[in-house]
Formats: C-alpha cells, structure tokens, sequence
C-alpha cells in the first residue's frame, strides 16, 4: 500500500514526507536523516509544548501541528 | 587567594568569569579566547536546527565546559519557559540564563514580565541566573524570590559602554548578600576590574572579547581583570581620603632650609 505524502510545519517551514503512522519520533528522525537520535542533543516541542524524549515514540503527530526541533547554538 | 571559590548550585568554580560564545571571528578563535580565559561556564543560545550546518555547535568546542543556556531573544514569559524547558531537554541542566527583553533596539529587560517569570521557572525547578536591569530594587526583589544568581547590566547588551550608574551597583552590592554578577555592557578591562572590586561574584560577558581586534588577548585581560578586581577586594582597599596622608614619614628628615 502506498502512502501518501503527508505536510508538516517544521521549524517554521512546512515538510513533506511519508509517515504510516504520524507519531513524532519518526517524524523527527526522518527530518533530520538520521536512524539514531540517542547523540543528537536537541530537543522538539509541538505546538509550543516541550516534548520529553521519552515520550517521542507515542506522541501523535497532525498536519497542522507547530513543531519545533531545536539544538544549542553559539549565544551569548 | 586559597579557597576563594564561587560556589553555584552546589558546585565550586575556581573563575569567576562566565563567557558568551558568540560574535566571534570563527570557531577557532571562539575555541582559543575561552581557553586562554580560563572560564568554566559558557553561555549557549537554544536555536531551530540548520541541518545545512556541519555537525553541532557542542561538537566543536574543544574543552568541556558548563553549560549556562540562554533565553536570548524572548519577549514573554511563555517564550521564555519554553526555550527553558527545551534547554534543560537538551542540555541535561536546570541552569538557564533568563532575558527576557522588552524592545529590539535596546534589548533593555523587560522587569514586569521578569519578576512573574522567575516565578514560574523556581517553581519548575530551574536554577535561574537573571539577566536584570540595575534597580537596586528589583535585583533585591528577586534575590529574595530564590534565583541562583541576578546579573544586573551595567549599559545595554552589546554597547561596551561600560559602566554608567556605578551608584546603583554600589547599593545593588549593599543591599543583596547573596551572588550578584554584572552581565552586559563591560567594554574595557578595567570595567571588569571595577566590578569586582566593588565585591561582585563575577563578571558575564562575550561582545567586549569577541568584537575586539584581538579576542584571544583579549580574553586574557579580561580574565587577569577579574583575578585582579578580585584580590584588591579581597585584601581590603584602603578608604579615600580628601586630604594628602605622607607615606614616608617626616622624621628623621636631614633639616628644614
């Protein structure tokens, strides 16, 4: 069965991709083009509310949804 | 100056000087001027991934250091809690660096709005280091309310204009007993030196070293500022007099002609 491309507003763009089920961890792993997030230090909220790492895997995902993928970044 | 350390959230911090990572000419120079420094704890802004970008920001440093995240750029406390909260996600730390500014022009705080916030991180567990305007006052105020340690500015982000009400800044010191920094504004060494003359914990700064001609030496000076400023208030400084006092005594002079 083929899935249809689905859009996503990331990081204040929108993103097209194939996702069988919308949760935010494949989402944010096929984002970022990686298979293993364990490294990445960032972190992801979703319509303005953090999203613990831990609660990646079950958390659903909308089109419309406002994600956020962020990483430490020079600052002063 | 044995066991002069700077204890913060529990941990013992042999410099006293907190620096930005940011403006710097490149990553090299940024890695060289924190080095030479001697800091311990360096300030990180929380920023959307630029997956163009070549690996993290925190892969390219080259020494381990303590974390303090920012919430630079934020105008309200929701903005304000949400980088927190994504900052402690990613960096493992309950240190945030609240600014929370009112204009984009003078990037001044925003006191109201800061007061409420400070709050709300406290009772979520953030060990808050509060980037304040220097109303002796307001820094008073949210000492009391727990933050780990105020940082009133001595002129705006960015300005080197150094200090400009060294007044305020003496009360600041008199009225609050716990950990004050002074963060924004420092141009010049001897501001820094200054500063911890006056008995402040610390300096915060980044634009004075990484704007410079020479940020590597830069960051030295500033560094031996601090260390100076430091022991001259440490060992007492002598109370100013308006009139002349001899060092050498009169006596024992050959004649008077």
């Amino acid at each position: 069965m083929k899935h249809l491309k689905n859009k996503y507003f990331i990081n204040g763009k929108n993103f097209s991709c194939e996702l069988k089920e919308p949760y935010l961890e494949d989402l944010v792993v096929i984002f970022l083009n990686k298979s293993n997030l364990k490294e990445s230090k960032i972190a992801v909220a979703v319509n303005n509310q953090m999203i613990e790492r831990c609660k990646w895997k079950k958390k659903k995902v909308n089109f419309q949804d406002k994600i956020e993928i962020v990483a430490p970044f020079s600052g002063g | 100056m044995k066991s002069d350390y700077l204890v913060i959230d529990g941990k013992k911090f042999n410099s006293r000087l907190i620096m930005g990572t940011s403006l710097y000419p490149n990553l090299d120079v940024m890695n060289k001027s924190l080095e030479i420094s001697e800091t311990q704890i360096i300030t990180v802004a929380i920023r959307r991934l630029n997956l163009s970008s070549k690996g993290s920001f925190l892969d390219q440093l080259n020494k381990d250091y303590n974390f303090l995240p920012n919430t630079a750029g934020c105008f309200t406390q929701k903005e304000a809690i949400l980088t927190a909260e994504l900052a402690r996600e990613t960096l493992q730390t309950n240190w945030i660096k609240l600014e929370l500014i009112s204009d984009k022009e003078m990037l001044l705080p925003d006191p109201i709005e800061l007061f409420d916030t400070c709050k709300s991180l406290i009772k979520k567990n953030f060990r808050v280091f509060v980037y304040c305007s220097d109303d002796p006052i307001l820094c008073k105020r949210l000492e009391d309310l727990g933050c780990e340690i105020v940082m009133p500015l001595v002129s705006p982000i960015g300005s080197g204009l150094g200090i400009r009400n060294e007044h305020n800044l003496e009360i600041i010191r008199r009225i609050c007993s716990g950990k004050i920094f002074v963060d924004a504004g420092i141009g010049k060494p001897s501001d820094a030196s200054r500063i911890m003359e006056m008995g402040f914990d610390g300096v915060l700064l980044n634009s004075s070293v990484a704007r410079s001609l020479d940020p590597i030496n830069m960051a030295n000076a500033m560094k031996l500022a601090v260390i100076s400023g430091r022991l001259g208030y440490k060992s007492g400084i002598i109370e100013k007099r308006n009139m002349a006092s001899e060092s050498t005594p009169f006596k024992g002079k050959i004649s008077n002609f």
